[in-house]
């Protein structure tokens, strides 16, 4: 078998390894709890992004928007079934429209946007994310400009403990699922025939359709399962906040901060958005405690700087270090 | 409805609309001969706009002499932004200049908050204003639309009846071609991307001729919208189309909330934003190209 | 004979340039049928057209009697209609033989492990079987022609549309690369359409040949019939070069 497929693995199993470790200290080390959910958190978000940009090389600047939704459909969720079920079925259900909810607004969007080039998919989105927005307040639909907030119904109809229980316990443990779940799907597609698929796209899509790739069924791959997943980030993120304001929920931010993360670390690899999410939560925090309202700032100085120097990241530069050694082969 | 109600609202749309049309002839010009989407447009408008207000509150100066300076800041900026940032992501995939310019966007605006602070400013600059109907146009809303009127046909002019222009406009139809003239093309760029991010400013300054309140770091974002939904309508990379979708956009936007404000239980103003963005949609679905895209 | 592609009355303008105008034109099974003339007589367009990536104004495209003129580019590769560019457009960071299997995967329709042996065996038709997992940016220009051959070969093709495979080759060059579309064509029974511009070595291997001239077909024949064309030579201006 060809050496470099068995190599690929071995990211696989070092970014396992550190979800786990994670979830240990989670375990062990309750203090650090918030923390570990801002890591994590951080850590999803990086690789969900990736997953559309580092395979097809096109950005989502709305990509709040799918978090939000997230956020939305696990609020509808227990505004609409609790104290009709029990707990764990709701969230379950509240997963389930989240799914539903971001394949939708995926294929429609995806459908409009993604048959043209990146410049016009770039204008749809970052028109996208507001668009959402003011539809909510326009229409007052949703709980319009006020936002939707659960913790009152869950108190209700379960009780206080079952508060902390849903913001602190359920949360953390979704919010590893998704960062788990990311990173298989993202090895999956590095390793089955998708992988060809979107390299020929990301070299040139006429030539790729060319010899028979369905360039625009990859693209609307990647991007729905992008925004699936940025939607289970939104629905950790509404049981740990226990509220969803449209003000906030569709901002720009979440975008430049995905960003950082994954042209710093290495669009399209695996194991560097994971590693740059953990690094980017540290300078976050650092930054929120000692100079606070200069983190936008500082970031998007990061994001220009990456772009124009080291456009492969973090990645890239070890790939040419290592050039023609067998440590090239394993950045992935 | 009283019929001189919807004149005054089409004549509004009509003024708007020429503002509009400035606004997406610049990005529409710069992606045309750069292929660079530039994202920050609003922030820059945001620039223009602090411009006028700094030069009204402190030396007194009328926006209408602001604006010059502001025009003058605009080609500077531009050609430090084609050297430091758009020069060397030309010609890789999309993918960087667009994310360098978003990043561009958010850096202005972070600045502009750290300098000036949150809070919103304004001023008051009153040139009398012309009594048309039962309703008064404030003056210098007039001004603002010859001046932006003047402005789109100038670069217009420059385009189809100057030299350098037309090396421009034959950038534009080809990109590949144009550089195996033999020009030196990065002259072109550089110049280009000068004019566009000058009318970029100087469209801020002249907003405030409509509006001189609400300024503040983070008023860009509905312009950049704006500009966008005025490009594709125009045809992105097609300044001619730039001035009727403007003027379009113009007239919908004057015209549509008096609509949305009548159905029950819609707030008139993100509706209207919300029909701007499905505006946006449908051309893209239906007519990517735009009214004179090639 | 069979009538693998049919090219009817298609027209395709660009603003004022007709960049075809009418063309029609029958390529019959396992030929080697050569296209040639001037830059900027529409060969390129053509196969633009033919191969999906430009719609025609006019006209249809018959693929073994049925109707492709709607059908997307990835339809046409995968029904049998492969391409090879004049400028090889590979994926340079990727391996030599990845660049195989993803036409193997895609227009051929295989899986992973029938589409790695078949990279491997058309690989080594082309000669390049032991650079197989060198990465592609490392290759010469000759060798990146070869792997440009090999990917539209390996899909298992009816029809092959070279695009300028010998542009800008040494004579060497040229006979080896001919000779070897001659040897696969044959072997691999794939009908195979040379669009050239100037080398007349080129036009000599073809069965037929072809003359296109302001977006129009002008003449048809063997290729000997063609070069010794009196409208053929006025064309060229003495350009053709033996």
């Amino acid at each position: 078998m060809q050496p470099v497929f068995l190599f690929r693995h071995l990211t696989l199993i070092v970014s396992l390894a550190i979800v786990s470790v994670l979830a240990l200290l989670r375990i062990m080390l309750f203090e650090y709890a918030q923390m570990i959910y801002f890591i994590v958190f951080y850590i999803s978000l990086g690789l969900a992004f990736n997953v559309f940009l580092g395979f097809t090389d096109y950005v989502c600047f709305g990509y709040s928007v799918f978090i939000a939704l997230g956020g939305y459909a696990m609020a509808h969720a227990i505004k609409w079934f609790a104290g009709v079920l029990n707990p764990p079925l709701v969230i379950a259900i509240g997963l389930l429209l989240a799914i539903l909810y971001a394949l939708i607004l995926a294929l429609i969007t995806g459908f409009i946007g993604l048959r043209l080039k990146e410049a016009y998919f770039a204008i749809a989105t970052i028109g996208l994310a507001q668009g959402v927005r003011f539809f909510i307040e326009g229409f007052h639909v949703w709980g319009g400009s006020e936002g939707l907030i659960v913790a009152s119904n869950i108190i209700a109809h379960y009780g206080s403990k079952w508060l902390s229980t849903i913001s602190i316990d359920y949360a953390d443990l979704l919010m590893f699922l998704t960062a788990i779940l990311s990173i298989l799907i993202t090895y999956y597609l590095l390793n089955s025939r998708a992988r060809y698929a979107f390299m020929a796209i990301k070299e040139d899509e006429d030539v790729a359709r060319s010899f028979g790739v369905n360039s625009v069924k990859y693209k609307l791959l990647a991007f729905s399962i992008s925004g699936i997943l940025g939607a289970l980030l939104g629905v950790s993120k509404l049981l740990k906040d226990q509220a969803i304001f449209p003000g906030e929920a569709f901002s720009l931010t979440f975008t430049l901060e995905a960003l950082v993360i994954t042209l710093a670390g290495g669009k399209g690899t695996l194991m560097f958005p994971l590693v740059l999410g953990i690094l980017y939560a540290g300078l976050k925090y650092f930054l929120t405690t000692m100079f606070p309202g200069l983190q936008l700032l500082i970031f998007a100085v990061i994001v220009i700087v990456v772009v124009e120097l080291f456009p492969e990241g973090v990645a890239g530069w070890l790939r040419r270090r290592y050039k023609g050694t067998l440590i090239e082969k394993i950045i992935t | 409805m009283e019929y001189s109600y919807i004149l005054i609202n089409i004549l509004s749309g009509v003024m708007i609309g020429l503002l509009y049309s400035l606004i997406g002839l610049s990005l529409t010009f710069i992606f045309g001969v750069l292929q660079f989407v530039n994202s920050a447009e609003g922030q820059l408008i945001m620039i223009g706009a602090y411009v006028a207000y700094w030069l009204f509150v402190l030396y007194g100066l009328s926006p209408l002499v602001s604006l010059l300076i502001a025009s003058l800041l605009g080609l500077v900026l531009g050609m430090a932004l084609y050297t430091t940032v758009v020069k060397r992501l030309m010609g890789l995939p999309a993918l960087y200049s667009l994310s360098a310019a978003f990043a561009l966007a958010i850096f202005i605006q972070e600045l502009a908050k750290l300098l000036w602070g949150p809070t919103y400013r304004g001023f008051i600059f009153d040139m009398g204003s012309l009594r048309v109907f039962n309703f008064y146009i404030p003056a210098t809303r007039i001004w603002g639309s010859i001046i932006s009127a003047i402005l789109v046909f100038m670069l217009y002019y420059y385009l189809y009846r100057t030299k350098s222009g037309r090396v421009l406009r034959s950038i534009i139809q080809n990109p590949e071609g144009a550089v195996l003239t033999g020009v030196n093309i990065y002259r072109y760029y550089l110049l280009a991307l000068a004019i566009g991010i000058g009318l970029n400013v100087a469209s801020g300054s002249v907003l405030t001729l409509y509006v001189s309140s609400g300024i503040n770091p983070y008023m860009g974002d509905v312009y950049t919208n704006l500009a966008f939904i005025v490009a594709v309508l125009g045809g992105l990379g097609a300044p001619e189309g730039s001035l009727l979708a403007g003027l379009i956009f113009g007239l919908i936007e004057s015209l549509l909330p008096a609509f949305l404000g009548n159905i029950p239980n819609v707030d008139a103003y993100p509706a209207t934003r919300f029909f701007m963005f499905v505006i946006l949609m449908v051309v893209l679905l239906v007519r990517p190209k735009g009214l004179m895209g090639r | 004979m069979n009538i693998v592609l049919k090219v009817e009355n298609v027209a395709k303008y660009f603003g004022g340039i007709r960049a075809l105008d009418g063309v029609t034109l029958d390529i019959y099974e396992n030929e080697l049928l050569a296209i040639i003339g001037p830059n900027g007589a529409g060969k390129t367009t053509l196969f633009n057209v033919i191969t999906g990536l430009l719609k025609p104004d006019k006209g249809r495209i018959l693929f073994f009697g049925k109707d492709i003129t709607k059908l997307p580019p990835e339809r046409r590769a995968q029904l049998g209609i492969a391409r090879a560019f004049q400028i090889p457009k590979l994926i340079s960071s990727a391996s030599v033989i990845d660049n195989v299997i993803l036409s193997c995967l895609f227009g051929g329709k295989m899986n992973l492990n029938t589409a790695r042996n078949r990279s491997l065996k058309v690989l080594e038709m082309v000669g390049l079987d032991r650079k197989a997992y060198e990465t592609t940016g490392n290759l010469t220009s000759p060798e990146k022609k070869l792997l440009e051959l090999a990917r539209a070969v390996a899909m298992r093709p009816r029809v092959l549309l070279l695009d300028e495979i010998v542009a800008g080759m040494p004579p060497v060059e040229v006979d080896n690369i001919l000779s070897l579309v001659k040897k696969i064509s044959t072997e691999e029974k794939i009908t195979a359409v040379a669009m050239v511009e100037h080398v007349v070595r080129a036009v000599r291997y073809a069965d037929r040949a072809v003359f296109m001239h302001q977006g129009k077909i002008l003449l048809e024949g063997s290729p000997n019939d063609l070069l010794n064309n009196k409208l053929v030579r006025d064309v060229y201006l003495g350009e053709i070069v033996e």
